[in-house]
C-alpha cells in the first residue's frame, strides 16, 4: 500500500545552521503517528517542511506516492493542511469566521461554497451563531475549532497538528481532541502531531518518533512507550519528566 | 428564531452576529462609538464637514463673485458689514474668496490622498511581502524621496512641469508617498510571519492574493490615520507653493496665493492675509484632531473589549 | 506559629467600558513557611491574585479586601514607597517567561547585583560575591562565566534560573511563582522545581505556586488551592488530590490524557453554572 506520506533523508539548513539532518519515515494511510521533542528538536521544523512552507535542503516528501517539488501547484497544497499553536495567532484579525473559511474555497475554485461552510462549521461543533463572528469574540477552544475547520474544509487527506491543544485549558485540550479523533474516524484522515507533550501524544498516535536536535532519537508504538519498552535513554529521560515532579528525584532534600 | 425583538444598538453590539452585513456594521458602529467618546476627534469632524459643505455650496453661501471686485470703492475695505472679512486689493470680497478657496484645498488633499496613500500602501506591502532585492530596490528609491525635503522636491517638480494647481497636486502626490510606504513596510514585517499568513500561504494562495486580500486590510487602519494627520501638511505645502507663485495661478481664489498676494499690505491691511491664514490654521488642526480620533477608533488593540 | 500571609475575602476588580470585570471575588486563605499551589484555568483568577499579594494589580484595577496581612504588616494601607520597599526584599515574584522578565540589554550579573543593591546597602565586591554564590545555588555551573552574559545569550531554563536567583538573592520571605515552568521543556522543568524546591525549604520561605496543571502542582506543593471564575472551589492537601470532592477538581483531574490509559473519548468537564456562586 502506497503510504500517505513518506519522508525520505530529510535535511533542512537555515544559512549555517542545521534545524533538521536525515530523516526518514512513512506514515500509512488513516494512521496518527506523532512527533515528539523538546525545543529545538527540529520536530516543528519537519511539520513546516511537510506544509510547503519551509524550504527544503536535502532529501524528499511524497504525499500520496507523488513526489513534492520545490515549487508546489495547488492541488498538492489542498492535500496537506495544517493546524497551527496558537489559536490567537492564527486567525487573521479583521476577518470574520465565515470571511476565514471563504477564503480557501475561493482559492481553489469550489462550488457550493454556503453549504460547505455551514457543514464544517456544524463538524466541528460550532454551528452558525458563530458564522460572522470576529476571531476577537471567541474564545480559546472556539479559535482552534475554526481554525480545524478551515484545515478541513479543503478536504486534505493529511492533517499537520502542531502543538495543536498545548494553549488551550486541559479541560478545552480534552475537548479538542476528542473532536481531532472523531474527524479522523468519520474522514479517514491522516494525523501528524507535534507535540511535546507525551501523554496527549500517545493519546492521539498510533506511532510516534523521539527527535533530538534536528535528528530522530527513536520510532516507537505509542503502546510500547507506555509499557516503558523503550530503548534510548532520551526517551526514557522524557517519560520520566512527564511523570511529574518527585522530590527524591532531586536528590537534595 | 428569536421572538425579542432587539433594539438597534444591541442589534449592532450583539456577539452573534446573523449576517456578514450585520457583522461589518457591529464592527463599524463599535469605532464609531469610540471615535464619538473622543470630543476633540468629533470637533475635527465638524470641522472637516463644515469645509466640504462650504465646497458643496460655494455659489449659494458666498455673497459675492470671487473673481469680480469693485476696483472703484471696494478696494482693501476692513471688515464691516456688506464684507465680512473686508476686501483685498482688486476689491474682491474675501470671504466669498475663502468659500470659494474650500473647493480647491479640499481638491488638494482628497487628490493627494486619493493617488499618494495607494501608491505608498503597494510600495510597502509588496517590498514587506517580497523581501529580499524587490524590497532593497522599492524601499531605496523610497529613501532617496524621502532624502529630500518635501517642499523642496515638490518645488523642482513644479518647476518642472510648469506652474498650476494641477501640477502642484502631482507634484505633492510624488513627494509624499515615500512615508507611507514606510509604515505600510514595517506594518508587513510584524504580520507577514504571522500563523494567519501561513495558513494562507498553505492553502496554496498567490503571493499577490495574499498582498491584496490579507496584507493590506491591516496596513490599512494605520495608514488612514496617517494621512489625515498628513492632511494638514498637504494644505501648508499647497499654501506654500501658492505662496511662491508656483501653485494656482491668479486669479483662483487658493489660500495660499491669497496670503501671498496679502502680503504686500500685511502692516495696514492685516486681514487680507490673516483671513487665509486663518482659515489654513482651522482646517489643519481639523484634520489633526480627526487624525488623532481615529488613530484611537481604529487601532486595532482595542477592538478586543 | 504565626501565618506569613493572611488574606480573608480579596475582590480584585477592573471597571471598563461595558461594565465591572471581577477577577477575584472573596478568595481567602492563610500561608506558613509551606508550598501553597494555586491552580485554575484561564480566568480562574489565579494569577491576579498572586499579582495583588505583590502589589502588581493593573493601574485601573480595584482591590479590596477583609484583610491582608504579610507578616505584620497591612499590606491594604502600605502607601506606594513602602510596597515598593516590600517587593524584591521581602516578597519576590518569578513570572512564566524569562525572556520577557530580564532585562535585554544588561548582563545578568548586573541585573541581580543591582537588585540586591536596591534592597541592601553592601559594596559592589560583596554584592557580586553574593550575586555569584547566587547563581551557583541555582545550580548554574559556571556561575563567572553567566554572570557576563546577557539573557539572549542563555537558554530558557538557564535564564529561568538566573531570575530565580535575581528574586532570592534579597532573601525574600515569601515567594510567589507564576507558571515558571510553562515556558520550559519539560525535562529542564524539573530541574528548575527542583532548584526551587530546594531552596525554598533551605531557606524556609513561603511559597505560592501559580499553575493550571493540577498535576504538576499536587506533585510540588503541600497544599493546593482550585480556583474557578475568581473564587476558592477546593482546598486540600497535594497528596490527597485523588480524594477531591469538587466536581470541577475531579473534572480537571480526569481530563488529561495519562500515559498507558486509554480512555476514548476523554471526559470532558461539564461546567456547571452554580459552580460560579
Amino acid at each position: 500500500m502506497t503510504p500517505a506520506l513518506a519522508i525520505e533523508g530529510l535535511g533542512v539548513a537555515f544559512d549555517d545552521f542545521v534545524a533538521l539532518e536525515d530523516v526518514s519515515l512513512s506514515v500509512a494511510p488513516g494512521e496518527s503517528f506523532g512527533l515528539v521533542g523538546e525545543s529545538g528538536s527540529g520536530k516543528s521544523t519537519l511539520l513546516r517542511a511537510v506544509a510547503g512552507v519551509t524550504p527544503v535542503s536535502t532529501g524528499a516528501i511524497a504525499v500520496d506516492g507523488m513526489i513534492l517539488g520545490k515549487r508546489r501547484d495547488k492541488a498538492s497544497y489542498r492535500k496537506v493542511q495544517m493546524v497551527f499553536q496558537d489559536p490567537y495567532g492564527s486567525l487573521h484579525p479583521r476577518q470574520t469566521v465565515d470571511r476565514l473559511l471563504l477564503e480557501p474555497l475561493a482559492i481553489h475554485g469550489f462550488d457550493d461554497t454556503e453549504g460547505r461552510i455551514v457543514h464544517a462549521l456544524d463538524e466541528v461543533g460550532l454551528g452558525s451563531s458563530f458564522r460572522f463572528r470576529y476571531s476577537h469574540q471567541l474564545s480559546g477552544g472556539q479559535r482552534q475549532r475554526v481554525a480545524i475547520a478551515r484545515a478541513l474544509i479543503l478536504e486534505p487527506s493529511i492533517l499537520l497538528l502542531d502543538e495543536p491543544t498545548s494553549a488551550l485549558d486541559a479541560s478545552v485540550q480534552a475537548e479538542v481532541l476528542n473532536l481531532l479523533e472523531q474527524l479522523r474516524a468519520a474522514r479517514q484522515l491522516t494525523f501528524v502531531m507535534v507535540s511535546h507533550d507525551l501523554a496527549v501524544v500517545t493519546h492521539l498516535c498510533d506511532r510516534l518518533m523521539v527527535m533530538q536536535n534536528g535528528r530522530p532519537v527513536e520510532e516507537l508504538a505509542s503502546a510500547d512507550l507506555a509499557a516503558g519498552k523503550v530503548t534510548q535513554d532520551y526517551t526514557r529521560g522524557l517519560l520520566a519528566a512527564s511523570k511529574g515532579f518527585r522530590r527524591e528525584r532531586s536528590g537534595w532534600s | 428564531m428569536r421572538d425579542v425583538t432587539m433594539t438597534r444598538r444591541e442589534w449592532l453590539l450583539t456577539d452573534r452576529p446573523q449576517s456578514r452585513m450585520q457583522a461589518r456594521l457591529g464592527r463599524a458602529y463599535v469605532a464609531w462609538r469610540r471615535f464619538t467618546a473622543n470630543r476633540l476627534a468629533v470637533i475635527g469632524l465638524v470641522i472637516i464637514l463644515g469645509l466640504v459643505v462650504l465646497a458643496a455650496f460655494a455659489p449659494l453661501l458666498a455673497p459675492h463673485s470671487p473673481y469680480i471686485g469693485d476696483l472703484a470703492k471696494a478696494r482693501l475695505l476692513s471688515p464691516g458689514p456688506g464684507h465680512w472679512l473686508g476686501t483685498d486689493d482688486q476689491g474682491r470680497d474675501i470671504l466669498s474668496r475663502l468659500i470659494y478657496g474650500s473647493r480647491l484645498t479640499l481638491q488638494v488633499v482628497l487628490l493627494v490622498a486619493v493617488i499618494a496613500a495607494p501608491i505608498g500602501l503597494l510600495v510597502g506591502t509588496v517590498a514587506g511581502y517580497a523581501g529580499g532585492w524587490v524590497d532593497a530596490v522599492l524601499m531605496r528609491i523610497t529613501d532617496i524621496f524621502l532624502a529630500f525635503p518635501k517642499l523642496v522636491l515638490a518645488l523642482a517638480f513644479v518647476a518642472a512641469l510648469g506652474p498650476g494647481i494641477g501640477n502642484a497636486i502631482i507634484a505633492i502626490a510624488i513627494t509624499s508617498w515615500p512615508p507611507y510606504a514606510r509604515i505600510a513596510r514595517a506594518e508587513t514585517l510584524t504580520v507577514r510571519n504571522s500563523d494567519y499568513i501561513l495558513a494562507v500561504q498553505l492553502m496554496g494562495a498567490s503571493p499577490w492574493r495574499i498582498v491584496l486580500r490579507h496584507i493590506m486590510p491591516l496596513c490599512i487602519s494605520s495608514l488612514i490615520v496617517r494621512v489625515t494627520l498628513d492632511m494638514a501638511g498637504i494644505i501648508l505645502t499647497a499654501a506654500g507653493l501658492g505662496f511662491l507663485g508656483l501653485g494656482a495661478q491668479p486669479p483662483l481664489p487658493e489660500w495660499g496665493a491669497m496670503i501671498a498676494s496679502g502680503r504686500r499690505f500685511i502692516l495696514d491691511q492685516w486681514w487680507v492675509a490673516a483671513a487665509p491664514g486663518f482659515a489654513i490654521l482651522i482646517v489643519s488642526l481639523g484634520f489633526n484632531l480627526l487624525g488623532d480620533g481615529l488613530r484611537d477608533a481604529l487601532d486595532p488593540r482595542g477592538s478586543g473589549q | 506559629m504565626r501565618a506569613l500571609l493572611d488574606v480573608e475575602d480579596l475582590r480584585v476588580s477592573f471597571p471598563t467600558r461595558t461594565g465591572v470585570i471581577e477577577a477575584v471575588r472573596g478568595v481567602s486563605f492563610t500561608l506558613g513557611r509551606e508550598r501553597l499551589g494555586i491552580v485554575g484555568e484561564s480566568g480562574s483568577g489565579k494569577s491576579q491574585t498572586g499579582r495583588a499579594i505583590m502589589g502588581l494589580t493593573a493601574e485601573h484595577g480595584v482591590i479590596a479586601a477583609g484583610k491582608l496581612d504579610f507578616n505584620g504588616t497591612d499590606l491594604l494601607k502600605a502607601s506606594k514607597a513602602e510596597r515598593r520597599a516590600l517587593r524584591g526584599k521581602r516578597i519576590a515574584m518569578v513570572l512564566q517567561d524569562p525572556k520577557y522578565s530580564l532585562n535585554p540589554v544588561m548582563t545578568i550579573g548586573r541585573q541581580i547585583v543591582e537588585t540586591l543593591r536596591t534592597h541592601e546597602p553592601v559594596g559592589r565586591a560583596e554584592a557580586k560575591r553574593r550575586a555569584l554564590d547566587m547563581l551557583a545555588a541555582v545550580q548554574i555551573r559556571d556561575p563567572e562565566r553567566v554572570f557576563g552574559l546577557y539573557p539572549h545569550e542563555v537558554s530558557g531554563g538557564m535564564g529561568q534560573r538566573a531570575m530565580i536567583a535575581m528574586m532570592l538573592i534579597a532573601g525574600p520571605e515569601l515567594l510567589i511563582a507564576d507558571e515558571p515552568t510553562s515556558a520550559l521543556d519539560v525535562t529542564v522543568q524539573l530541574d528548575v522545581l527542583g532548584i526551587l524546591n530546594h531552596l525554598v525549604a533551605e531557606r524556609g520561605m513561603g511559597l505560592i505556586f501559580i499553575s493550571h496543571d493540577l498535576r504538576l502542582v499536587s506533585s510540588f506543593c503541600d497544599r493546593v488551592i482550585v480556583m474557578y471564575a475568581g473564587r476558592i472551589v477546593e482546598e486540600l492537601p497535594a497528596a490527597r488530590l485523588s480524594d477531591a470532592q469538587h466536581p470541577y477538581t475531579r473534572g480537571l483531574l480526569n481530563c488529561m490524557p495519562e500515559i498507558g490509559t486509554e480512555r476514548h473519548p476523554l471526559p470532558v468537564l461539564d461546567r456547571k453554572p452554580e459552580w460560579k456562586t
